[in-house]
């Protein structure tokens, strides 16, 4: 082999080591999530990802924490510790059920909604999206005007890209 | 076969109609404010039509203000009706920057918002149920709101530190105390450009509550000059925003 075989492909290996280096997601402790994060991550039922700014495109990221529910009862408990309205979710639902191909969300702020418990660690820019087929909720943590249309727009081209 | 092309121009036509009586449901215009105004204790009776009209004359009456007269502003009658009654309302589009649209807009008028999507048909379905807001609620801020910093509460009143607000529609300004529910409201001027925002426009200024007289007052710390207000020229439901021990200032976007 030659020595200019062996520089480059001693090149590729370091950029490969580099790239898997720099790409890999990044472990936070659990003291740099979020505090809905903290409050579930260790709830039966519930599977809790945190994932701090995940890019939505266009120059834009946002903290968002993830909820998953593995079980009825864990979602009815979600849907009704974010008071999630009963008759949106059963109008969703009865959609749902009628076709598989229905693909379903409910969005709102959880702060403005009557009843919303006083220690609640939603914050005031918390933006909540409910994701009913994968009984998900997602959490984000919206600081700028764009952030929130981004989201929107991402979500839409969820719906044609399922 | 022209039979058939004509089944098939009127099955296209009656889609159309089907798709614009899809459209949103009509809400009911904002009519008008009656209001009653004193300037150095003249008082004045003025009907005023629509937002704009109330802005223009907060805005005289400011001037007014500025220049060292006392102004009291109270609403008569009742017909102000400045926001429709919120009902469940539903949109259903194959455009998908409509829809968005629509969803956007609706979760700022704190509307819940189910979006469902048929992929068979390609169509969207939106149902906006209308979230109730309770006076001891937290606030929900709208993502345009820069910081709440600039709130410093004291006793029965707060002062605005900031140098302008920043928001993208129309502002209006409300305070409270929680221990008689009392409101105050001001209109700001803010439909022609989005950041004019400036008023009083000599910051820091304080507001304050006077429970006894059941108005609100608020002045610039460098000058003299004293607006006051009658709270129960309360116009609309609030949309709160910002909340500060037992002095809540609001902010409604429209």
């Amino acid at each position: 082999m030659r020595r200019s075989q062996i520089i480059s492909i001693a090149i590729v290996l370091v950029a490969i080591v580099l790239a898997v280096v720099f790409h890999r997601p990044r472990m936070l402790p659990v003291s740099q999530c979020s505090d809905i994060y903290r409050q579930y991550y260790k709830t039966d039922g519930i599977q809790a990802t945190f994932i701090k700014d995940y890019d939505l495109g266009d120059s834009v990221t946002v903290d968002v924490t993830i909820l998953q529910a593995t079980d009825s009862t864990a979602w009815n408990r979600l849907l009704g510790d974010f008071h999630v309205m009963v008759d949106s979710v059963a109008i969703a639902m009865k959609q749902r059920s009628a076709d598989e191909t229905w693909m379903t969300t409910t969005s709102l702020f959880p702060k403005g909604h009557v009843g919303a418990p006083p220690d609640t660690v939603l914050t005031n820019n918390d933006f909540l999206m409910v994701y009913y087929p994968r009984k998900s909720l997602y959490v984000f943590d919206i600081r700028q005007e764009k952030q929130f249309y981004t989201i929107l727009s991402y979500k839409y081209k969820k719906y044609k890209n399922q | 076969m022209k039979t058939k092309n004509l089944i098939l121009a009127c099955l296209a036509l009656l889609g159309l109609m089907v798709a614009a009586c899809q459209k949103e449901q009509p809400t009911t215009p904002a009519t008008g404010y009656t209001l009653d105004y004193t300037v150095d204790g003249a008082k004045t009776t003025v009907s005023v039509s629509g937002d704009e009209g109330m802005t223009q004359l907060l805005r005289q009456l400011n001037t007014f203000a500025r220049e060292g007269h006392r102004v009291t502003v109270a609403q008569s009658g009742s017909s102000a009706t400045a926001v429709p009654t919120k009902d469940v309302v539903t949109f259903s589009t194959q455009n998908e920057v409509e829809m968005l649209a629509w969803e956007a807009a609706r979760l700022k008028e704190n509307y819940q918002v189910t979006i469902t999507f048929d992929s068979q048909t390609g169509t969207y379905t939106g149902t906006a149920v209308p979230l109730t807001l309770e006076p001891d609620q937290d606030p929900v801020i709208p993502t345009s709101l820069v910081g709440t910093e600039w709130i410093e509460h004291y006793e029965d009143s707060f002062t605005v530190l900031g140098t302008y607000y920043e928001f993208n529609t129309d502002t209006r300004l409300v305070f409270e105390t929680d221990s008689t529910g009392n409101r105050c409201v001001h209109e700001y001027p803010t439909s022609t450009n989005p950041y004019d925002f400036d008023y009083p426009d000599r910051l820091p200024f304080t507001y304050t509550y006077d429970s006894v007289l059941g108005r609100c007052e608020w002045y610039n710390i460098p000058g003299n000059n004293t607006f006051v207000m009658d709270y129960n020229i309360e116009l609309d439901a609030f949309v709160y925003i910002s909340r500060h021990n037992d002095t809540s200032i609001y902010f409604r976007v429209k």
